[in-house]
């Protein structure tokens, strides 16, 4: 657990609490880089940007609490991916009628693993998946989504929509394969 | 399935999962390790920079404070060298004035410099005759040795020497190009000497021409002659003759007696 002592002298640029903090927060911030960009290197130069502006900020950084910092932490590490997303051309919103009403059923979210909830979020598009990550696991509003993306609030509503139903879609599509496999 | 419960649910599976996508965190923290210290260093760079900048200010400061010395000498030494236009016969120096005192950069040690040695002709004044006058005046008549009556010009008559000739003055002039030193010295200027006659109105001994009364010419000649009879004597010399004898006398004397 990091201590209050190591923020202290995270402050005062030293090297072993920068260790420390990174390797006590790296896989934290790894995992949400990787559900952005959703390929390795990507995420791997996210998390080098992330942690030397976490380094640098932490001065002006007012500590609270660990809460606070982890959050802290993980924006940095949504806007440098958001920063990255709007770098490159891929990173574009998905027509409406592509996307399609799926029903799935209740307990089928327990069925499946963590790391094909992953498989399964990145291969949403860019506008989707991005929209979706910020509203359902960040905790974004319309408002700030539509803020951080340069959209409207409709606009990122409709894409968090069809983001869902076809995650709802994929997840069934596994399910079924899962079934078909004789697995559950 | 409620949109809000499937966005639950999915949170909560991924907030309580350990798992991790394959990455290399070793390599991770080296990049940020390098980046760190790259960022680091410009500081350094700015902080070098300036020390070489001042370093080479002060050098430079140095270097031509140093030369200025330098400079003075060597125009000295190429004063020193410059070879006279003139012959030189004789030669005088002159002292360097003395430097100001508590001075803290004459305090120095440096090498003396040269005197400035000055080339001058070898003229030495004659001794001044009791004769000679600041403002001197023509002496229109003398009695020379022989009794007779000359016009003269300082005491210089047509049968006799000149008892004193002025020295010429000696200019002398800075020999600025070193160039000239090859040249051949000008021969002096011939000087020619030229009296001024200054005819007396009423003279018993000289024949007086008169120049208004044209008409009556040798009326008036015939009036002269009796009046004066030596002025028909040939052997009676008048003062035209005295001039055009001192005028030769002059043409065969050096135009400069300081030449030998």
């Amino acid at each position: 657990m990091v201590l209050t002592s190591t923020i202290e002298r995270l402050r005062q640029k030293d090297a072993a609490a920068q260790k420390e903090i990174f390797e006590h927060y790296g896989s934290f911030l790894y995992r949400i880089a990787y559900r952005y960009v959703r390929e390795r290197m990507l995420a791997e130069d996210l998390m080098v940007e992330s942690f030397l502006k976490i380094f640098d900020g932490i001065i002006n950084f007012r500590f609270d609490n660990l809460r606070s910092f982890e959050a802290w932490m993980r924006k940095i590490v949504v806007n440098e991916a958001l920063m990255l997303l709007r770098k490159q051309s891929s990173f574009h919103l998905m027509p409406e009628s592509e996307a399609i009403e799926v029903p799935v059923d209740d307990n089928i979210l327990d069925k499946i693993s963590t790391e094909e909830i992953y498989r399964l979020i990145a291969e949403l598009p860019d506008g989707y998946r991005t929209v979706f990550n910020l509203f359902a696991i960040e905790g974004y509003t319309h408002k700030e989504i539509a803020e951080q993306l340069q959209i409207s609030e409709g606009t990122s509503k409709s894409q968090l929509n069809h983001a869902r139903k076809l995650l709802q879609k994929k997840i069934l599509m596994t399910d079924e394969s899962h079934a078909s496999r004789g697995i559950l | 399935m409620q949109a809000e419960e499937f966005y639950n649910k999915i949170r909560e599976n991924l907030d309580n999962s350990d798992f991790t996508p394959e990455w290399n965190k070793s390599e991770v923290w080296q990049r940020i390790e390098r980046k760190d210290q790259k960022k680091a260093m410009p500081l350094w760079w700015k902080a070098v920079a300036a020390g070489i900048v001042m370093a080479s200010a002060l050098g430079g400061y140095l270097f031509f404070d140093n030369k200025a010395p330098l400079a003075d000498k060597t125009a000295i030494k190429k004063q020193v060298i410059a070879k006279p236009t003139q012959q030189v016969s004789a030669e005088t120096s002159t002292p360097l004035a003395e430097a100001p005192e508590s001075n803290t950069r004459n305090k120095i040690s440096r090498p003396a410099h040269k005197a400035i040695v000055q080339p001058v002709e070898n003229a030495e004044p004659e001794p001044i005759v009791a004769n000679e006058i600041a403002n001197e005046e023509f002496d229109n008549m003398v009695t020379t040795e022989g009794g007779e009556q000359e016009f003269s010009y300082n005491n210089v008559t047509s049968r006799n020497e000149p008892a004193f000739v002025r020295p010429m003055p000696i200019l002398f002039r800075p020999n600025n190009n070193t160039s000239r030193a090859s040249e051949k010295p000008a021969e002096p200027v011939k000087r020619e000497r030229v009296a001024i006659l200054e005819i007396p109105e009423e003279q018993e001994d000289f024949v007086i021409v008169p120049k208004d009364k044209k008409k009556n010419r040798n009326a008036r000649l015939a009036k002269q002659t009796e009046k004066i009879p030596e002025a028909t004597d040939p052997n009676k010399p008048n003062k035209i003759w005295a001039f055009v004898k001192q005028s030769f006398k002059n043409e065969t004397m050096p135009a400069d007696s300081t030449l030998k």
